[in-house]
């Protein structure tokens, strides 16, 4: 028997009991993006409560509506900032650790994150 | 009959530079064409204090007026990758669309119309971060001026649908026939002879005298001009008749041997763009040249013809055909590969065929190896990774932002000063 890479299965002999049920490998990338997502490299760690370190990758997606407890990205200054979005005293905010930045006409919502992909363990496949 | 719009990203590279670095929003900002040579792409603000098109880098950057111009070299893998979503977006949301470059294409709007239109540009802003600018017309050729009409208003909309028709001859007469799609610049010259210098002028032709005085292609504008459709937007382009590959190089080389490297990498990507668009070619010809800017030019070149062929291995054989003609010693800083005489591949079998199924499994293996690990693995020396020496220049060149899990834009989880750790 083999098996080429659009993964269909050949035999010589008796079909393969396989061959109705035949389906790709599940995908993340078919799971996670499309296009309105992009990922992105987190810098900080100010979010460890929601589970975001240093250098995870995160995917932001900005074709959905942000809403008031969700993480999402900012655009302010030049820049994107990830954190907690909620309100605070009637003002929307972006908390980031210890610090809430107001949401402004400068400060807009560039997208929000549906994903984190970190990495616990790596080392030499046999 | 619905009309027709036609949407493209607002200065495109310039655009997806600033999605991948906000930090250019709102800044004069241009973008250098290979080599770092032209400007190729200027944001607005860079337009307003005078960075001219086409514009030599080394020229601007010493002009004190355009201090604060920022430059970036020409990163097509993340252009790319933007203009992938860009078309995605539109066919997503179109029954007939046509993609007519990297950052433009024709929509047959559905009856909604203009409401189809801005949809379409909402969507692209929101998933890409992109601008981008529509002309709207009841024909492909009209659509166009329409987008021409809109850039030169400023306006993210220009819809001739809803135009009086005084007022739309009156923006065709203020149109130079030679601006019309599809009109090149030698047919203008032949037009303003016959005093035909305006598109409205073009549109009051008599379309059968066009099309025995010059051609259909012609007749057709005249017709779309006047508002009557012709050129159909799902209609495939005209596959390419001819690919032309040619490159400054940083370093020039002299050398015979560093010649035949540059020569294989060269020809390589040259079949690579010709397989992509599976033809194959029965001329080859180069050029190499030096400076134009030297005392005594140097150019030489020879024509190849080839049993008509898509194998990159005949294809670099066959460039490598000029090295005799070389000259030691000269600083050669351009080559130019021009493939002709294009046919679909596989379908002139010739008496001299020379590809054997094994090569093409062979180049197949390539194709899949080169769309998974970009620049990594070529025939002979081209699949050799470092950086030669006379590669082309991108000094200013911002990262494979969406394409390389390495290069990814950065988001920060902490608040400035930052404290940024490399991850």
């Amino acid at each position: 028997m083999c098996s080429n890479i659009t993964g269909d299965l050949r035999t010589a002999s008796w079909p393969s009991p396989a061959q109705d049920y035949l389906a790709s490998t599940v995908s993340i990338d078919r799971e996670v993006l499309s296009s309105s997502t992009f990922v992105m490299r987190a810098v900080g760690d100010e979010l460890g409560e929601f589970g975001i370190s240093n250098g995870d990758r995160l995917v932001i997606d900005r074709g959905l509506d942000a809403a008031l407890g969700q993480v999402i990205v900012l655009e302010t200054g030049g820049m994107r900032q990830v954190g907690f979005y909620r309100q605070v005293r009637g003002k929307r905010v972006l908390t980031i650790g210890k610090v809430n930045l107001p949401l402004t006409d400068e400060a807009r919502v560039w997208g929000v994150v549906t994903h984190c992909v970190h990495q616990l363990n790596s080392g030499r496949r046999l | 009959m619905n009309a027709i719009a036609l949407v493209d990203v607002r200065c495109m590279y310039v655009s997806c530079e600033r999605m991948a670095d906000p930090a250019l929003k709102g800044r004069p900002v241009v973008v250098l064409s290979n080599n770092d040579g032209c400007v190729i792409s200027r944001s607005d603000e860079a337009k307003r204090v005078g960075v001219r098109m086409g514009e030599p880098w080394f020229k601007a950057k010493s002009d004190p007026r355009l201090r604060g111009v920022i430059a970036r070299s020409s990163n097509y893998e993340l252009y790319g990758d933007l203009s992938a979503r860009f078309h995605r977006i539109i066919a997503d949301m179109s029954a007939w669309t046509q993609v007519y470059s990297i950052d433009e294409a024709f929509v047959a709007l559905n009856r909604t119309g203009v409401e189809h239109a801005l949809a379409i540009q909402e969507r692209v802003h929101r998933y890409t971060d992109l601008p981008t600018a529509a002309g709207v017309g009841p024909t492909k050729t009209l659509a166009k001026i329409a987008q021409t009409q809109a850039k030169a208003a400023g306006q993210n909309l220009c819809d001739l649908t809803a135009w009086s028709q005084p007022q739309l001859a009156e923006l065709l007469q203020a149109t130079p026939v030679g601006e019309v799609w599809g009109v090149g610049r030698r047919l203008a010259r032949k037009l303003e002879a016959i005093r035909v210098r305006t598109a409205l002028e073009l549109s009051q032709l008599d379309p059968i005298q066009v099309r025995s005085r010059w051609s259909v292609m012609l007749e057709r504008t005249v017709r779309e001009l006047a508002g009557t459709p012709c050129i159909s937007v799902h209609c495939d382009p005209q596959p390419r008749q001819q690919i032309l590959y040619s490159r400054m190089m940083d370093t020039p080389i002299t050398e015979r041997g560093k010649m035949r490297h540059a020569l294989a990498q060269y020809a390589w990507q040259a079949s690579r763009r010709l397989r992509s668009q599976r033809q194959a070619a029965s001329l080859l010809q180069v050029w190499l040249s030096t400076s134009r800017f030297r005392e005594q030019p140097v150019n030489t070149g020879v024509a190849v013809a080839l049993s008509s062929t898509d194998d990159p291995a005949q294809l670099i054989r066959a460039a490598q055909a000029v090295l005799p003609k070389m000259e030691e010693g000269q600083p050669y800083n351009r080559i130019a590969i021009l493939l002709a005489g294009l046919s679909p591949a596989g379908t002139q079998p010739t008496l001299f065929d020379a590809a054997s199924p094994q090569t093409d499994a062979l180049n197949q293996a390539l194709d899949r190896l080169n769309l998974r690990f970009p620049h990594c693995v070529g025939p002979g020396v081209v699949g050799i990774k470092a950086a030669q020496s006379w590669d082309t220049r991108h000094d200013m060149l911002s990262p494979a932002a969406t394409t390389r899990w390495d290069e990814l834009m950065p988001v920060y989880a902490c608040v400035p000063p930052f404290r940024p750790v490399r991850g």
